[in-house]
């Protein structure tokens, strides 16, 4: 018998073959995979083989190059092979279970498996997870305001007043409900129910008062209240207000406890004796910080700063306990826990209002490139592994938001498996990073660990190479900074490239060590190589039944969809997909229909959105006649610019950005290659706007014109478009023709934005003060990257690591992640401006002279002065 | 103290970011921040004055051919880097020195010419002559140095070479006067 599904897909797949719509094979034989997913015969030698055979003849026309001619007869014979051996699959005997762990465990599986749990002590699930959660501790906000200066107050004896206004919040709740079904000998059951309910809120406001100046002491005064809804909180401490909060929370748990019993009879199959307890725990918690700063000099206001910091988390998990007698035979659990942490500049409703948050869009995005909207088992394999990190981080507190996001997934058993711990205190550093208002690049570890000496684990023999990428933890074979590196992996300063790989998909690796390997990894392992090595540790790890080395296949797993789903238009090529179907055969040959699916999906939808970002089609028509830039609005020219800009600009692969600084070749950076033709061209193009008219009058209206843009594109953060015009009007041939006095100040007080000084530090600044959305220069981009990639060493220098030269330099792969993911973090952002054909035809396609033409034209306004000899 | 700004100019891939490091540094080493504030200035000494040299090498940045203009107006004296194992290289630069004058609007600037990579003499393209010849019609200084990469641990004479001879270039650059007619 075959479901309504596969039948229909079925049936569509050969209706494409029958077609020879070759590129939509691919996406329809994904249908029927999809629809075989959660096949219970998945175990069938036969059904598997015809799959494979099928996907096979399929895959070949995956690539994109591919022109292969369809084998017409061939398909529709592949697809009713598979349709013989779905039919015969449910008469036929079941192989044994295997022991993979992927299967969707059935509600009534495990009883009696395990009895091992009891040496890992009474209770190491839930209540161990809750103890670990509640040990995060949110910091004391302190935000620092920019200092005034200019004018000492000594100077002119006046009276400095600073008013610091702090305003913390928290509340917390957690609802836990306890549900025991008990089997009795007779066959009846019994069930208990208990719910508890904790919730706690408190508040406090300070308010300190500081004078200075005028001659008197700097006096200082300080009110303080509060309130909280915990009625024994007498030796409450400001000071001490978020470093603990949780642990008063569990003093009073008592006080709100809210018994609730009924216990009920009920006829069950389950066996007698047996009890199944089921403990679902729902906890929230917010707080809310928000510091204000005034400082008045002699009643008159010279600053006002607000910033507010909001922290979140929410849990929600379940477990199930199966006891028999009064031992413990089964523990099984699940959740999800979501943590995220905003930062805002100027308090609610006093500067900006928090404007439709463009996070909120990306969470839902990446959460679905997981299918996890579509398939609500599609977690299932993602189990025990982090979904996804949203780490929004932008350097300016005082200007915009900030943001981070968390989510994990997770699920234990008595079988062993638990929540990877050292998430959760590299978030908490990670956050402490984020806190600490300086500027942001990576954590300080690494920017500093030049004064320290590094030590060094003991590291073992690296016998064949494979090796590495079949241990479990390869912790000692990296070079860290401390023993303490397993908890903070970010201090990882290098290794052999294999055991970064591994480390990458090891549950004690940071989440930011994690990121900075996919971003980086192609400057020391191509795609390809890392997709054979991790599908080569993928299938060693699930060849064993340990729950160790299940879990291992199963981050590794996840990994390789990380990388699938990253992989760039010139990276697929018929090598890279060979070893990503192969690993899918594979898959299916394991019966793991559903990991098979996820990643093929990935792969397929890669394959079909990998395609160079065109300009659009521009409508001349749309012009009136006689129409011109002179006839639109600055600010509306300079939106439309921005537009253009910012498809081109999201378009740039990072790995592009890093290729180009290894060795700018044009082939493989297809995107950032047509950005910066756009720059050019658009500079070009105002050079031949301003310099063409043949009336001086018309020259200087254009002129004009431009740097009103130019002064609406550096409010919209555009700089990219900012430099393109500033270089045009500063260029040579328009510079030394003689213009306005209006024209040539404002041009001198934009163009000191790319003083080169103190390596651009006054570019740097500015773009670092500018809210996004903005587009960055992108040029500077590339000399930073091109600069670390050649200032660094690739390998730690051999006398520093006892002669070894496989060592890689992770430190110089830090610095490339921080500068790839400040731009990462911009490319997520969107201008909300609608499309203008009119203004879009106005620039003409941006169609221009030379160089040189341009000389010529500037020389024939005013002739070269040609000095004396 | 005196400050001068030198731009290095000079097509992708001619090793100019290397020469830089080499001369900001002295060496390669495991960390290197090109973001901070004085990655790309060095003191040095000029008649027994210090004198503080602001290096402007944008490479990476070479596709941006419509900022060069901007850049160039910054800059007080001029490295003009071509690369001896290619030919393109070489001609890419021969109108340097006329972009050059033509955006400072003046003849008077000076400039040095460099072939890099002469560790790569088997696979040389552009002959000593040619380079001499080059800066002979531009009356300016020419040496042909090599600064190996990073990924070449090992430091060599020629390094050294380089470093120095750059200074004692800058040296001149500082203390550069325009020919008296």
């Amino acid at each position: 018998m075959i479901d309504r599904d596969t039948e229909t897909s079925l049936r569509y797949l050969r209706e494409v073959i029958r077609s020879g719509k070759t590129e939509i094979i691919p996406s329809s034989a994904q249908a029927v995979l999809n629809s075989l997913a959660n096949s219970k015969c998945c175990r069938d030698p036969g059904l598997q083989d015809a799959l494979i055979n099928l996907l096979k003849f399929v895959d070949h026309h995956v690539d994109v190059q591919s022109t292969s001619k369809l084998d017409q007869p061939e398909g529709m014979r592949l697809v009713d092979e598979l349709q013989k051996e779905l039919l015969s699959s449910r008469s036929r005997p079941q192989p044994e279970e295997s022991i993979s762990s992927y299967e969707v465990e059935e509600p009534d599986e495990g009883i009696g498996s395990t009895v091992s749990n009891a040496s890992t002590g009474p209770d190491p699930g839930l209540d161990e997870l809750l103890t670990q959660l509640n040990l995060r501790q949110v910091a004391k906000f302190e935000p620092k305001f920019p200092e005034m200066n200019g004018e000492s107050e000594e100077e002119d004896g006046g009276v400095l007043t600073e008013e610091r206004k702090e305003e913390r919040a928290e509340k917390h709740g957690q609802k836990t409900c306890e549900e025991e079904v008990e089997t009795l000998p007779d066959g009846t059951e019994v069930r208990r129910k208990k719910t508890r309910t904790v919730n706690m809120s408190q508040s406090s406001r300070q308010v300190t008062i500081s004078t200075r100046g005028g001659g008197v002491p700097c006096v200082s005064r300080r009110f303080i209240d509060g309130n909280h809804s915990m009625n024994d909180d007498t030796d409450f401490e400001t000071t001490d207000f978020f470093t603990s909060p949780l642990s008063r929370m569990k003093r009073d748990r008592a006080n709100f406890l809210n018994p609730e019993q009924s216990i009920g009879f009920e006829s069950t199959s389950s066996e007698p004796g047996q009890s199944q307890k089921t403990k679902t725990v729902e906890a929230t918690s917010e707080v809310t910080q928000s510091v204000a700063q005034k400082t008045q000099k002699n009643g008159r206001v010279l600053a006002e700063n607000a910033a507010h910091k909001i922290d979140t988390t929410e849990l929600n998990a379940r477990q199930i306990d199966t006891f028999k007698g009064k031992q413990l035979t089964d523990r099984k659990g699940d959740g999800t826990y979501e943590e995220a942490t905003i930062f805002r500049g100027g308090l609610p409703g006093i500067e900006r209002t928090p404007a439709d948050s463009p996070v909120k869009k990306h969470v839902v995005e990446y959460i679905q490139t997981f299918d996890t909207k579509k398939d609500p088992n599609a977690d299932e394999f993602l189990r025990g592994t982090t979904l996804a990190t949203y780490v929004r981080l932008n350097d300016s507190l005082r200007l915009h938001e900030e943001q981070f996001r968390k989510k994990l997934t997770f699920e234990f058993s008595s079988s062993g498996i638990s929540t990877t711990q050292s998430d959760f205190s590299n978030l908490a550093e990670l956050l402490q990073s984020c806190a600490d208002l300086s500027r942001i690049r990576l954590p300080k570890k690494f920017q500093d660990y030049e004064q320290k000496a590094i030590t060094y684990p003991e590291r073992k023999y690296i016998g064949a190479p494979k090796s590495v990428l079949e241990c479990l933890d390869v912790t000692d074979y990296l070079v860290l900074k401390d023993r303490e590196a397993a908890i903070r992996p970010s201090e990882i300063r290098g290794g052999p490239i294999d055991a970064l790989i591994v480390f990458a998909t090891q549950a004690s690796g940071s989440l930011l060590y994690q990121e900075a390997f996919l971003s980086t990894y192609r400057t020391f392992a191509s795609s390809h190589d890392l997709l054979q090595k991790l599908t080569h540790r993928y299938v060693y790890m699930a060849l064993s039944s340990e729950p160790a080395s299940q879990k291992a296949a199963r981050l590794t797993f996840s990994v390789i969809v990380r990388v699938v789903d990253e992989l760039c238009t010139v990276e697929i090529n018929k090598e890279l997909v060979a070893i990503v179907t192969n690993f899918v055969y594979r898959l299916i040959r394991d019966g793991n229909f559903q990991l098979a699916r996820l990643l093929r999906t990935r792969l397929i939808e890669r394959i079909e959105s990998s395609a160079v970002v065109r300009q659009p089609t521009v409508y001349m028509d749309r012009l009136k006649k006689g129409e011109t830039l002179l006839d639109f609005r600055s600010a509306t020219i300079a939106q439309q610019l921005t537009l253009l800009d910012q498809r081109l600009f999201q378009a740039i692969e990072p790995a592009e950005l890093l290729w180009w600084a290894e060795a700018q070749d044009e082939k493989r950076c297809p995107n950032l290659v047509a950005f910066t033709e756009q720059f050019n061209k658009m500079s070009y193009w105002v050079r031949t706007v301003v310099l063409t008219p043949k009336e001086h009058k018309e020259r200087e209206r254009y002129m004009n014109k431009f740097v009103k843009i130019m002064k609406q594109l550096r409010r919209l953060g555009n700089f990219n478009a900012y430099l393109a015009i500033l270089s045009a009007l500063d260029s040579g041939p328009v510079r030394r023709l003689e213009w306005g006095k209006m024209a040539t100040e404002q041009l001198k007080e934009h163009a000191v934005i790319m003083d080169s000084s103190g390596s651009f530090k006054i570019y740097r600044t500015a773009l670092v003060e500018t809210a996004p959305p903005c587009i960055p220069y992108v040029g500077l981009v590339l000399q930073d990257l091109t600069f670390v990639h050649v200032g660094n060493v690739n390998y730690l220098h051999a006398e520093a690591v006892k002669g070894r030269t496989d060592l890689l330099n992770f430190g110089k792969r830090w610095q490339q992640f921080a500068i790839l993911d400040s731009i990462r973090k911009l490319k997520r952002w969107n201008y909300s401006f609608t499309r203008d054909d009119r203004i879009i035809a106005a620039f003409k396609c941006f169609t221009s002279l030379t160089e040189d033409e341009t000389w010529e034209l500037s020389e024939m306004i005013k002739p070269r002065q040609r000095r004396n000899p | 103290m005196r400050e001068f700004k030198v731009v290095v100019l000079g097509s992708g891939g001619v090793g100019k970011s290397a020469l830089t490091v080499q001369f900001v540094s002295g060496s390669f080493i495991e960390k290197y921040d090109p973001t901070i504030e004085d990655f790309y200035r060095k003191e040095i000494e000029v008649d027994g004055q210090p004198c503080v040299l602001e290096i402007l090498d944008t490479a990476g940045t070479e596709q941006f051919a419509s900022m060069r203009d901007l850049y160039i107006k910054n800059g007080q004296g001029f490295v003009v880097v071509y690369s001896i194992t290619s030919q393109q290289t070489f001609h890419d630069i021969k109108t340097m020195r006329e972009q050059i004058i033509r955006v400072k609007g003046t003849e008077q600037v000076p400039i040095l010419l460099v072939g890099n990579k002469c560790d790569l003499a088997h696979q040389r393209q552009v002959r000593t002559e040619e380079g001499l010849a080059l800066a002979e019609y531009w009356s300016c200084p020419f040496t042909e140095c090599s600064a190996k990469n990073a990924h070449n641990v090992n430091v060599t004479f020629a390094e050294i070479d380089v470093a120095v001879y750059f200074k004692s270039s800058f040296v001149l650059f500082t203390l550069w006067r325009p020919p008296s007619n």
